[in-house]
């Protein structure tokens, strides 16, 4: 079996947007599709709809199974494309059935996905060797395949593409063996959606590796914290414009330590990084670009809250009636209750950003390659999730690896002056004064006259002395070791910062491996990374 | 003034007093069981009509099936994601039900998930239950006038996140009960779940089975429109 | 009459400096170490500046990185220090030692004569 999906990621969204039109009878446009893409035709394949199979006539669950199959060159994929809302509907729409995951209709449209999967996986069970699965789905769609293959646990990937998130509550009541896991441990049916993200995060670590989140900067769906939502996954990739702003959350803001509405977890966090803006009940409490540390430290965010209440008491009035810490509760009732928060729906949707939520600019990212890949992974020293910039991180390897090689080079250059520039400098010298010397005793006379002008001309007597030959000794001494010493010591100082730097490089590779270990693709990345540098 | 002040309070006080007292009455002309004594639970359950030693009758919301429900247990609803419908075709409610033995908590749970599956694709959705919560491939089967009833069960416990399923009810007695409940006359389908935590959970093996087929016997689905 | 031979041979000794310029000297193999040197804060400056890609990254690890390079940053001072004067000691010391090479000691043998015709 193949490593790699035999459709690319640009083919898989362009799917996905042909999906909101229903894929039943186009065969010829993804022949067309897949063409465009790599030249040539694709594997055979065949097509299963939700509407052929009679599913989702109530709930409104709308998918596709899309099998590649060809026995002769070892093909065996199956695609499973889930559609969200309508997309004539405006995002305001979207979000108003967004609210409703975890209710019925949602819970029954999952089923029915259920329902579609266990048909497809039934007709394609014929073909020889083992299928390998993949999921891709936009917007609600992107809720139901991520909780499908939370469910079902044998996808190979799935992504989801300005995803709604998992509802973790839900999770737990439709997927048996969670909550059969989740009782186990806790020994309560009513676990918090707080308590039960780090029992999903736990329990579902192997499917989380096989998620990723696709999400176009500033589009609106991924930056509502919904009650009990989850992003299950490993690796966020971020399209478009970076510099655009993040839409405001509608959802509560994560500042009370006792509001268990937000999971904890950095991929949330990191949503607020990018600078989302949130408001407060809806009622205009906005924060621009909050700070991670503003954010971590909750009691910092309590003070603005707080701030904000005496200034403008008569947005809070209904959580100062209750008293704050109950004023949550009111704010997630209100938010619970889809008419109370209409108004500012329609605020969200209105806006120009809204439209970055569609299908259609997933695809135009992609295509232009407008992305930047997080990873989200146990940090090995706070022992957390962290969101890893995983490009960053391998441009600072090879950088680091780089400065290493330069600078072992330039102590190599130190040492071929020490054992090898000085000496010759030396012997030059040497050579040189030798020259002088035998110039010297080639004529005793003129050396003497101008060595011992006294000793040249005895005027006694009118005497005169006669250079007769001359010697100069010729035993050099060798260089002073006080000449070599300060130069070993620089040598062996520059050695030490070399062998720091390299412990630090190894060191840093074996928590980067250790950390990116779930993520295959990345984990041999990382290898072939290390090859090239050359440590170990 | 003051007098007006005095009989108000005194027909407050009064009011006060009836409410909270036909209040008590009304409690009191229900059973005096776990699961009347819960208001979202006691909204299915028919007081007057206890079917069984230990069952009353529960009615679905979706107004699709009757069947007998467990007096002990409660319908949980702290979460709104715990009981949820979605008009007459689907529904999904868990119950549980705790008590201390020994100083351990023992917590029971049913959970049932209604909805309409094909029945030409029966085998498929039944089998695909049965694979993915008990790891078998041939669960029971018994018939009543109304219902197919596939069941089956075993011994579950947890190494980390590795779920471990024995079958032989000899070495370990079941603590996981399965069962798909299809109506010979319609789509109209009931997965019910069954699963105890706790060990002493289970005292009585047969008791258990008897207790669960009770159950899925009593599953009554209504008459009317099924197929679309 | 006497004939006093007063042409005769002898020795004198001495030390003769060769010419040379210990300052030109100095300054070029200064210049070469210093370049040795330099190269190699460079490098260093190079490895410090790395952290700039762990700016956005979250996390101890990323952290501890970030500190690590720090540390190393810090600790430069102090060699860059020892560089120096090492240098300046090699220098020095490399100067002297060839400037004493330059001073040879000689013997010059020498005839004397009274008769200027006696000397050749």
């Amino acid at each position: 079996m193949n490593e790699k999906p035999i459709l690319s990621n640009n083919i898989r969204n362009k799917i996905t947007q042909l999906e909101y039109s229903g894929l039943s009878g186009k065969e010829k446009e993804i022949k067309k599709i897949y063409k465009e893409a790599t030249g040539e035709n694709p594997p055979n394949f065949k097509i299963y709809t939700s509407e052929e199979m009679g599913i989702g006539i109530k709930s409104g669950f709308d998918g596709a199974a899309i099998h590649f199959y060809d026995k002769k060159y070892n093909v065996n994929e199956v695609y499973y494309v889930f559609r969200g809302t309508e997309p004539s509907k405006d995002f305001g729409d979207v979000i108003y059935d967004a609210l409703g995951i975890g209710a019925g209709k949602n819970n029954e449209q999952i089923n029915d996905a259920e329902k579609m999967y266990e048909q497809v996986e039934t007709k394609i069970k014929g073909s020889n060797g083992k299928v390998t699965r993949y999921g891709d789905g936009h917007s609600l769609g992107g809720h139901l395949i991520v909780t499908l293959g939370l469910i079902k646990k044998n996808f190979k990937d799935i992504r989801a593409l300005n995803d709604a998130p998992v509802n973790l509550k839900q999770l737990e009541r439709l997927d048996p063996k969670f909550a059969l896991y989740v009782s186990r441990r806790e020994h309560d049916k009513n676990v918090s959606p707080g308590k039960l993200v780090n029992l999903a995060n736990t329990y579902y670590k192997k499917q989380k590796a096989t998620i990723s989140h696709t999400w176009v900067k500033g589009e609106p769906m991924h930056a509502q914290s919904f009650p009990g939502s989850w992003y299950a996954g490993n690796k966020v990739t971020m399209l478009g414009d970076l510099d655009t702003e993040e839409m405001i959350n509608i959802g509560k803001y994560p500042f009370q330590k006792e509001a268990k509405w937000n999971p904890v977890y950095m991929i949330d966090q990191f949503r607020y990084n990018l600078g989302v803006k949130t408001t407060l009940g809806g009622l205009g409490f906005v924060n621009d670009h909050v700070k991670q540390q503003t954010l971590l430290n909750l009691s910092e965010t309590r003070d603005q809250y707080l701030e904000s209440v005496k200034r403008y008491p008569f947005l809070h009035f209904g959580e100062i009636k209750a008293g704050i810490g109950v004023g949550a509760v009111v704010m997630v009732n209100a938010f619970t209750s889809p008419g109370a928060t209409f108004q500012l729906i329609k605020g969200i949707s209105q806006s120009k950003q809204a439209k970055l939520h569609g299908i259609n600019y997933v695809v135009k990212y992609t295509e232009a390659n407008a992305m930047k890949t997080y990873y989200q992974v146990f940090d090995s020293g706070s022992q957390e999730e962290i969101l890893l910039e995983y490009e960053q991180m391998k441009k600072f390897v090879y950088y680091c690896a780089n400065a290493i090689k330069d600078k072992v080079a330039n102590l190599n250059a130190l040492k071929q002056y020490l054992h090898s520039e000085i000496n010759e400098v030396f012997e030059a010298k040497k050579k040189k004064v030798k020259m002088k010397i035998s110039r010297e005793e080639a004529s005793p006379q003129s050396f003497m006259e101008k060595a011992d002008k006294d000793s040249a001309t005895l005027a006694w007597f009118g005497q005169k002395r006669v250079a007769e030959k001359v010697t100069f000794d010729k035993t050099f001494d060798p260089l002073d070791d006080s000449v070599f010493t300060p130069v070993e010591e620089i040598i062996s100082s520059i050695q030490e910062e070399v062998t720091y730097y390299q412990k630090f490089l190894e060191a840093f590779f074996q928590n980067f491996g250790k950390m990116m270990e779930a993520d295959e693709s990345v984990a041999s990345d990382i290898k072939s990374m290390k090859e090239v540098i050359g440590r170990i | 003034m003051k007098k007006r002040t005095k009989t108000i309070i005194a027909v407050i006080a009064g009011a006060a007093i009836l409410i909270g007292g036909i209040w008590m009455i009304n409690e009191s002309r229900y059973p005096n069981v776990p699961a009347f004594d819960d208001h979202f639970t006691r909204e299915f359950l028919n007081k007057d009509k206890k079917v069984d030693d230990g069952f009353y009758e529960f009615k679905s919301k979706t107004g699709q099936y009757t069947m007998w429900f467990p007096e002990e247990y409660q319908v949980l609803h702290k979460y709104r994601e715990d009981y949820t419908r979605n008009g007459e075709s689907y529904e999904n409610w868990s119950a549980s039900y705790t008590k201390l033995y020994k100083n351990n908590k023992l917590m029971y749970s049913i959970n049932a998930k209604f909805s309409e599956n094909d029945t030409e694709s029966e085998s498929i959705y039944m089998e695909s239950l049965f694979k993915e919560q008990l790891d078998v491939k041939k669960p029971e089967k018994l018939e009543t006038s109304n219902t197919r009833i596939y069941y089956d069960y075993a011994y579950t416990y947890f190494r980390g996140t590795n779920q471990h399923i024995v079958h032989d009810s000899k070495k370990h007695t079941p603590n996981i009960y399965v069962a798909y409940v299809a109506d010979k006359e319609s789509d109209k389908v009931i997965e019910l779940i069954y699963d105890s935590v706790g060990e002493n959970a289970e005292s009585n093996q047969m008791d258990r089975k008897t207790w669960f087929l009770t159950m899925l016997k009593s599953i009554n689905f209504s008459e009317g429109k099924s197929h679309e | 009459m006497f004939d006093f031979d007063f042409t005769h041979t002898g020795t004198t000794s001495g030390k003769y400096t060769f010419e040379f310029d210990g300052d030109d000297f100095k300054d070029e193999q200064a210049k070469r170490i210093k370049e040795l040197i330099k190269k190699d804060q460079e490098v260093n400056e190079k490895l410090w500046h790395a952290k700039s890609y762990l700016e956005n990254q979250t996390g101890e690890f990323a952290d501890a990185v970030k500190s690590k390079l720090e540390a190393a940053e810090r600790g430069y001072t102090l060699r860059a220090q020892q560089y120096d004067t090492g240098a300046f000691q090699h220098i020095m010391s490399f100067m002297h030692s060839v400037t004493d090479m330059h001073k040879r000691e000689y013997e010059i043998r020498y005839k004397e004569s009274m008769d200027e015709s006696e000397l050749t």
